[in-house]
């Protein structure tokens, strides 16, 4: 889920600017500060990269996407998603 | 005891608790939002050091900041460590202080280019070619912001001001390749449309034993971006991002193809005997033990 906090927001779209999925939308009506917040409209895009809470010069975005979210909870012997992370000996 | 201490009533109110940033935590929090103009790289710049700081692998209790005086030296107010806020321009003289009478602190310098390069100029050669283990984070949006939009001597040539309205006629100061010369054993250049870069030379540096030097191209889009019409972040972060040039294809360029450029990358990268270490080696050679430390967090003054 990705939450942007409306106190801390300012208004600078630079997220909106650096994310490469097109994740953020511009709103269209301006809040009780007169501030344009991004909306997160296509959350499923995310590639869960973190650089728009990196860049985010207010520490408004917080990013928590579940990993590996096509899988049920309980299935853990369909696929392993440490996989590529094995070390070979 | 009857009497009502009024900072120990509890707020009973409810307070909606909401999911936060993750170098939320190093901050105060109640200090934010802080004073920064909609867009200003400073606060990109807090989020860097923070995950580079993470990757280093640095305690975060054993970190000092120190700051002079201007935008980015308001930083070390807002988070969390131990910091001073000192005089103009001396913030890197009040480090090595610091960190001369308890080497093993982390000690970090953030400056601003009209702290760091103008009035302070003197103090930041002196201390790379003293080689002591400070990490300096010089934040160079090219502008004196805080006063209301002078020419700093990091403005390019061209650029309009306060006090140039025909045009900035001087060359700019070079900081990385100055501080490389005065013989500093970590220097990169970065911008805040390369954060990742950034962050991995900040954990270099922070890594690093030795004077460390970390220019970051900041954007000012309130008076250098409303000067130079660029009146939006996004448009100076894209105007950043265009001008940027590798240090290695910039090797065999002339001066002229390189005018409107920055060139980023790390600039040097080597080993050199410490200040401090220097300074323990004569103590050693002389009276047989290393110097007397006068701290308040050991018992005693004998070590």
């Amino acid at each position: 889920m990705i939450y942007i906090d409306p106190d801390l927001c300012k208004g600078c779209l630079l997220c909106v600017n650096t994310c490469h999925k097109h994740v953020y939308v511009v709103s269209d009506m301006p809040n009780k500060k007169e501030v344009l917040l991004p909306y997160p409209a296509n959350e499923k895009n995310c590639s869960n990269c973190k650089e728009c809470e990196l860049v985010c010069p207010d520490q408004a975005i917080s990013v928590d996407i579940e990993r590996n979210w096509w899988m049920s909870k309980n299935n853990t012997f369909a696929f392993n998603p440490n996989f590529a992370k094995q070390k070979h000996s | 005891m009857s009497e009502i201490d009024e900072y120990t009533i509890e707020d009973n109110y409810e307070k909606t608790e909401r999911v936060k940033a993750p170098f939320i935590q190093y901050l105060r929090e109640d200090r934010l939002p802080h004073i920064f103009c909609p867009g200003c790289g400073n606060g990109t710049i807090i989020n860097t050091f923070f995950k580079g700081m993470e990757k280093a692998g640095i305690d975060f209790n054993n970190l000092a900041m120190v700051s002079g005086i201007g935008c980015s030296s308001r930083i070390p107010g807002y988070v969390k460590c131990d910091s001073l806020h000192t005089t103009h321009g001396r913030s890197i003289s009040f480090a090595t202080g610091l960190k001369v009478s308890n080497p093993d602190l982390d000690v970090v310098v953030f400056t601003g280019d009209g702290d760091c390069a103008s009035i302070g100029g003197n103090h930041l050669i002196h201390a790379a070619r003293r080689n002591i283990n400070l990490t300096v984070i010089c934040i160079n949006n090219n502008i004196y912001g805080m006063t209301g939009g002078q020419i700093s001597p990091t403005s390019p040539k061209g650029s309009f001001g306060s006090t140039a309205p025909y045009g900035n006629r001087d060359k700019p100061f070079h900081l990385a390749e100055l501080v490389e010369s005065a013989g500093a054993t970590y220097v990169a250049r970065w911008t805040t449309a390369q954060v990742e870069s950034a962050v991995k030379s900040i954990e270099r540096g922070l890594k690093n034993n030795g004077f460390s030097f970390i220019e970051i191209f900041s954007q000012c889009p309130t008076y250098f971006g409303r000067k130079n019409k660029m009146k939006q972040a996004v448009e100076m972060v894209n105007h950043i991002k265009e001008s940027t040039i590798y240090i290695n294809n910039a090797k065999g360029l002339s001066d002229y193809e390189l005018k409107d450029k920055i060139v980023v990358g790390e600039f040097v990268n080597k080993d050199s005997p410490e200040f401090t270490d220097n300074l323990q080696e004569l103590s050693k050679e002389l009276y047989g033990h290393e110097t007397i430390r006068r701290s308040a967090f050991l018992n005693s003054f004998d070590k």
